[in-house]
């Protein structure tokens, strides 16, 4: 008997029983595509938050210092990363202040004012559409100027130029110089954050909060590259030390980098303690099939007996039954790759608001395991078959 | 020729237990090429026993059975159904029709195991299916059929691999009488084309279409009528 022959045997078998052979293979569907949406979305989110920290900025580095009693270190921090330009692009104090930003009657709610250096855009990776930077100069000579947001632009001028145009913040009229480019897409809740701000030189911050101008203890300090990253991060750590004494205050510096490797970690652990998860479902599934299997040996077994008379081979017996349960389970996990790609998308939009693809190689690994599902648990209800005597299989009703 | 040789066998069940039972008691018996026997034997006398072990389902406790000079005994199970597909075709009371598949898929069974393919096992299949009238049936399943059209597909069935032996275990049991004369007439003329037919039945009647007639009670050959004709004409040349 060759295997087309054996493969249509099954099917017949297999169609013979529709019912039964869906609810079976519901198992399979249910592992597979379990693993697929699980893995995926894990996946996903991963990368969706590997993205957000790039957009963030790479090599970035986050220092806080506070000396109770003490003026802001944001002077002395500025001057030591300087001496420090083979390994640091840029630093800025990182302090803001939650006030009112008003362009004539328009009001712009939720707006976000930083107080940074000169190298505030480099720092926090943002991008000039128009306009300047605010200068070392603005700085030094507590100019008011800022640097808008695209969407503190778009709120405050729509459409309208916003370069030159005096805003009021907190009641003190600033210059605007420079807008920056969107950041993240439009609706996004990112971009509220990030893209509905506005940018002054930090010494000006006297006008607008006395408390964070004397308490300016955020700062980001963006190095060249990883290597430089970690360089820097040992000297930032060296120099405040020296500076901080921790009995009357604290510092801390780190890198996001350190977090995104961190948070990598755990996402990679939660992506298999889930598919392990989903995996026993898988298991569980096969276990179905197992069991069915056993149930057509013994409904069968009258029909094994008269195959067996009229001259069919154990090996014959045994590759129909392998392949009958190898072609559920493989159906199954096709069935449970599509299940789990629909709902990968529709669970992704939903619950992340982004579009997540299933990876090919997991996909393609998936049906491999269906299949190996369901020749392993065959085996044993089809070595029972073969293995009947046709005289006792013949016997029973 | 002798095709079928069976050298004192016994089939035991829980042998040297007290429920003991010699299902075959030590029986004898030949059987040539083209030959129409009958094994007549009220139900519980061994008979099925005879024709499971003669049909190579199941193998005796003791003693030798030859198959064309073949020691069935020392065969492997895959190796007995390699004999069984290209031997034997079996007729049994209960039709023994696959009942997922339809008339010809049934017959062509055996012609697959056979390893036989495409279009000539289509031809096979449809000849044996002519030879016992049902060529306009070939799609009908079981259930679709009455029981004598049931038994006429598994003869077909039976000798799509043109075996040199059939072998019928109650064939007309399950029929009304005429249904069952009219399988009755096929295996004889089965039997004229050359068949060796061995049919098992417990009435005397069916028992009547065979040449030959071998009855057995409590696992033991009581009466053969060839043997007789043969001590009959020893006695009258005396």
């Amino acid at each position: 008997m060759n295997l087309l022959q054996a493969f249509k045997m099954s099917f017949k078998s297999i169609a013979s029983n529709k019912v039964r052979t869906i609810l079976t293979m519901l198992g399979i569907i249910i592992g597979v595509a379990a693993v697929i949406i699980l893995v995926s979305l894990v996946q996903g989110y991963t990368k969706s938050m590997v993205e957000y920290y790039q957009k963030q900025g790479v090599n970035k580095i986050t220092v806080s210092a506070y000396q109770w009693n003490e003026n802001s270190i944001s002077d002395e921090l500025y001057d030591y990363c300087l001496s420090l330009d083979n390994l640091v692009l840029g630093v800025t104090p990182n302090s803001q202040t939650y006030t009112t930003v008003k362009y004539q009657a328009k009001v712009n709610s939720d707006c976000q004012v930083y107080f940074g250096s000169d190298q505030y855009t480099i720092c926090n990776n943002y991008k000039l559409v128009e306009g300047r930077d605010i200068s070392y100069l603005d700085v030094q000579k507590y100019n008011k100027v800022c640097v808008i947001g695209a969407v503190a632009k778009e709120n405050l001028f729509n459409y309208a130029d916003a370069l030159g145009k005096q805003i009021s913040i907190n009641g003190v009229p600033y210059t605007v110089v420079g807008v920056y480019e969107q950041k993240y897409s439009a609706g996004d809740w990112s971009s509220t954050y990030y893209d509905n701000i506005v940018v002054v030189p930090y010494t000006t911050s006297r006008y607008l909060d006395t408390y964070a101008y004397s308490n300016m203890s955020e700062f980001v300090v963006k190095a060249k590259d990883s290597a430089s990253t970690t360089e820097a991060i040992t000297r930032l750590t060296g120099f405040l030390s020296t500076k901080i004494d921790t009995n009357r205050g604290w510092f801390d510096v780190y890198s996001a980098d350190q977090y995104i490797e961190s948070s990598n970690e755990q996402t990679r652990m939660l992506s298999m303690i889930l598919g392990g998860i989903a995996g026993i479902a898988l298991l569980v599934g096969g276990i179905g099939i197992m069991n069915i299997m056993l149930v057509t040996v013994t409904e069968r077994t009258r029909e094994i007996g008269i195959r067996k008379a009229i001259g069919a081979r154990r090996r014959s017996i045994i590759s129909q039954f392998l392949i009958e349960s190898g072609v559920i389970s493989f159906v199954g996990g096709l069935i449970g790759i599509g299940t789990g790609y629909l709902l990968t998308l529709v669970l992704g939009k939903v619950l992340f608001d982004m579009i997540i693809m299933p990876s090919f190689v997991m996909s393609v690994g998936a049906a491999m395991f269906s299949i190996v599902i369901g020749i392993i648990f065959g085996i044993y209800p089809a070595a029972k078959a073969s293995g009947l005597q046709p005289v006792d299989a013949l016997r029973s009703e | 020729m002798k095709l079928i040789e069976v050298k004192n066998v016994y089939k035991i069940y829980n042998e040297d237990m007290e429920n003991e039972v010699r299902a075959l008691d030590g029986v004898s018996l030949d059987i040539d090429m083209g030959e129409f026997v009958a094994i007549i034997g009220s139900s519980g006398s061994g008979k099925s026993t005879l024709m499971n072990i003669l049909g190579c389902l199941d193998v005796p406790t003791y003693g030798e059975y030859f198959l064309k000079g073949t020691e069935i005994n020392e065969l492997s199970d895959s190796e007995l159904s390699t004999v069984r597909n290209r031997e034997i075709g079996f007729i049994f009371q209960g039709f023994n029709l696959i009942s997922s598949l339809n008339a010809l898929e049934n017959v062509e069974l055996p012609l697959i195991y056979r390893g036989i393919h495409g279009s000539r096992r289509h031809e096979m299949a449809v000849e044996a299916l002519k030879k016992v009238g049902l060529e306009k049936r070939m799609t009908h399943m079981p259930s679709q059929m009455s029981g004598g059209q049931q038994q006429r597909v598994a003869i077909a069935r039976a000798i799509a691999t043109n075996p040199p032996i059939i072998m019928a275990d109650e064939p007309t049991g399950n029929l009304d009488s005429r249904t069952g004369e009219h399988v009755m007439e096929i295996l004889s003329g089965l039997y004229r084309d050359g068949s060796t037919i061995i049919l098992i039945t417990h009435d005397n009647e069916i028992a009547n279409n065979a040449k030959r007639r071998v009855r057995i009670l409590d696992g033991k050959i009581v009466e053969d009528s060839k043997k007789e004709a043969g001590k009959d004409e020893s006695a009258s040349g005396v």
